[in-house]
């Protein structure tokens, strides 16, 4: 079928009392949640919001959220979904660079029109189901905001059926059941998250929504009310689920059939620990990203464990190794690891209004990454390093340039670096080395970068230095500032 | 329940803990600021506040954590 909405249009005839979407207190079978969204497609629709249009949607990690998001697409409105904590100025300029004419928030932001969330959900409540034709599958989906391959913040645009190939990746790699029961803490504006919604829906399986894992007994609930059996979370989710209860999920070692792990490697500790308590678990590794989702596939339980395995390529896309230049090169080598690019269905349309950025990246229809890897004897994808320095913390990728580039517009700094140091919880800590000047003030830096960034970007420790360690030609070197962070944090 | 506060301050400055009754809902206050608090009760009170009870009604308010803190020791 062309797109997610079909599916669950599908769904809602042959199977209307299953249940879609839930949480703790509130759930929606898939007849309920299909009316929901032509309800809600209605209430847009007499809100002024139009086929074409772009709207910025803010994340509030539940079914209503959901529900709007679905009827967004239903409507042929192009959603652009931002993160929950994102500032004011930060959905205005996501906003301005997606020509958005539209927010739905709780908080009014520069140059769109607010439409209040609860306005439009108790607007929805009235409305009558809007009947209209489904989109196609080569039409656009969303437009995702991520740091990506590159660093730089950009918006992607995802096709409708890339949210088919890579849900069929997702249900093909996890060999998901009938009647598979997912809960997910992961943010719905990111890929991982969304996508792993969207694989729920095409196999028909329910839903259960979590706002992040920091409230496990909410986990706890979820599993006992729906009877969970599978889980998608991050390294920082499962590092949570151990550092508040222990030894606890073992207790569901029958239960769980599955748990998928996205967004950053696993540590090798809390591999070993998940295996032995869960020992009849599949448990996998995905990576992907934004650009061409679930794109190889690991089940680290059973398999033998080598170092900087991926899995194999998914069954909706196709691997593929090049040189710098990008001249092809079959499979790589230990000696000679190449950079990855993926291709297939699950490759996006591109970067919004940046052809440049595009040509770059998307050749031939491939994702060019900066991930060096090579194909095994086994067929096995085999990563040896990242060619860029993006931190990932807590499964949120952070590009060091942006926030220098930004921080250096604090008058009273002389030069700054930003880098992370080791976590056991969120694998990575952002952190900042500063080379002050007279009258640098900490809280008043501290206040200019919350004014600007999003509250997952802010330094955690604000370390002082002499100066910071750069080549010759001026670029900091990086994993000299990260040992320096190490030894001052 | 005065130091309780005190505390709570300490994690997260500038918030109105003796009025808020939505730190959750609201978003005031951010999982590494959970974490930052049962730490700190686990630190300074001795209580070890049990998974089952880390649910988002019991840190909505700073009164609500005090009486769960209080129950448990």
């Amino acid at each position: 079928m062309d797109t997610i909405l079909h599916y669950i249009r599908q769904y809602a005839e042959t199977q209307p009392d299953v249940p879609a979407v839930c949480e703790l207190r509130k759930k929606a079978t898939y007849r309920e949640y299909w009316d929901n969204i032509r309800r809600m497609a209605s209430a847009l629709r007499n809100t002024g919001v139009q086929k074409g249009d772009h709207v910025v949607l803010r994340c509030t990690q539940n079914i209503d959220y959901l529900t709007i998001f679905s009827a967004l697409q239903y409507i042929q409105a192009l959603v652009v979904p931002v993160e929950k904590s994102a500032s004011p100025e930060r959905i205005s300029e996501i906003g301005s660079r997606v020509d958005a004419r539209w927010l739905i928030s709780d908080k009014e932001a520069e140059d769109m029109t607010l439409i209040k969330q609860k306005d439009l959900v108790e607007q929805a409540k009235k409305s009558d189901v809007l009947d209209l034709e489904l989109p196609d599958s080569d039409s656009r989906s969303m437009l995702l905001f991520t740091t990506g391959t590159t660093g730089a913040s950009k918006g992607v645009v995802v096709l409708h059926r890339n949210d088919v190939g890579i849900a069929g990746n997702v249900i093909h790699g996890t060999s998901m059941k009938k009647g598979n029961v997912e809960i997910i803490p992961m943010p719905l504006n990111h890929s991982f998250g969304i996508r792993r919604y969207q694989s729920d829906m095409v196999n028909g399986g329910t839903v259960c929504l979590m706002d992040g894992m920091v409230f496990i007994g909410t986990l706890w609930k979820l599993v006992e009310i729906y009877g969970a059996t599978s889980m998608a979370i991050s390294p920082a989710s499962l590092g949570m689920i151990f550092h508040l209860s222990g030894d606890r999920i073992a207790d569901y070692a029958d239960r769980f059939d599955y748990i998928q792990i996205g967004s950053a490697p696993l540590a090798e500790n809390d591999k070993e620990r998940l295996l032995r308590l869960l020992p009849h678990t599949r448990l996998y590794n995905f990576y992907g990203s934004s650009e061409a989702g679930c794109a190889c596939i690991l089940e680290f339980s059973g398999n033998g464990n080598k170092p900087g395995c991926i899995g194999r390529p998914t069954v909706n896309s196709v691997v593929r190794f090049t040189d710098d230049d990008g001249n092809v090169i079959e499979n790589g080598s230990p000696e000679n690891p190449a950079l990855l690019s993926w291709g297939g269905s699950i490759v996006m349309e591109g970067y919004y209004n940046d052809p440049e950025l595009t040509s770059e990246i998307l050749v031939d229809g491939f994702v060019r990454t900066r991930d060096l890897a090579y194909l095994d004897e086994d067929g096995d994808c085999i990563l040896v390093g990242r060619a860029d320095d993006v931190i990932n913390y807590g499964g949120s990728k952070i590009s060091p340039a942006e926030i220098e580039d930004l921080a250096l517009g604090y008058t009273h700094i002389d030069d700054v670096a930003y880098s992370s140091v080791a976590d056991p919880i969120t694998g990575e800590l952002p952190v900042i080395l500063i080379v002050q000047k007279d009258g640098y003030d900490e809280s008043e830096f501290e206040q200019f970068l919350a004014d600007r960034l999003e509250s997952y970007k802010l330094p955690r420790k604000y370390i002082y230095v002499e100066n910071i360690p750069k080549t010759f030609k001026g670029s900091v070197l990086r994993k000299e500032v990260r040992k320096l962070a190490e030894q001052y944090a | 329940m005065k130091e309780f506060i005190e505390m709570l301050k300490k994690i997260k400055p500038n918030v109105d803990f003796e009025n808020e009754e939505a730190l959750v809902d609201d978003g005031i206050l951010e999982s590494l600021d959970i974490i930052s608090i049962i730490s700190e009760i686990a630190d300074k009170y001795g209580v070890v506040i049990p998974s089952d009870e880390i649910i988002p009604d019991n840190f909505n308010s700073a009164v609500a954590l005090y009486e769960l803190v209080e129950d448990l020791k």
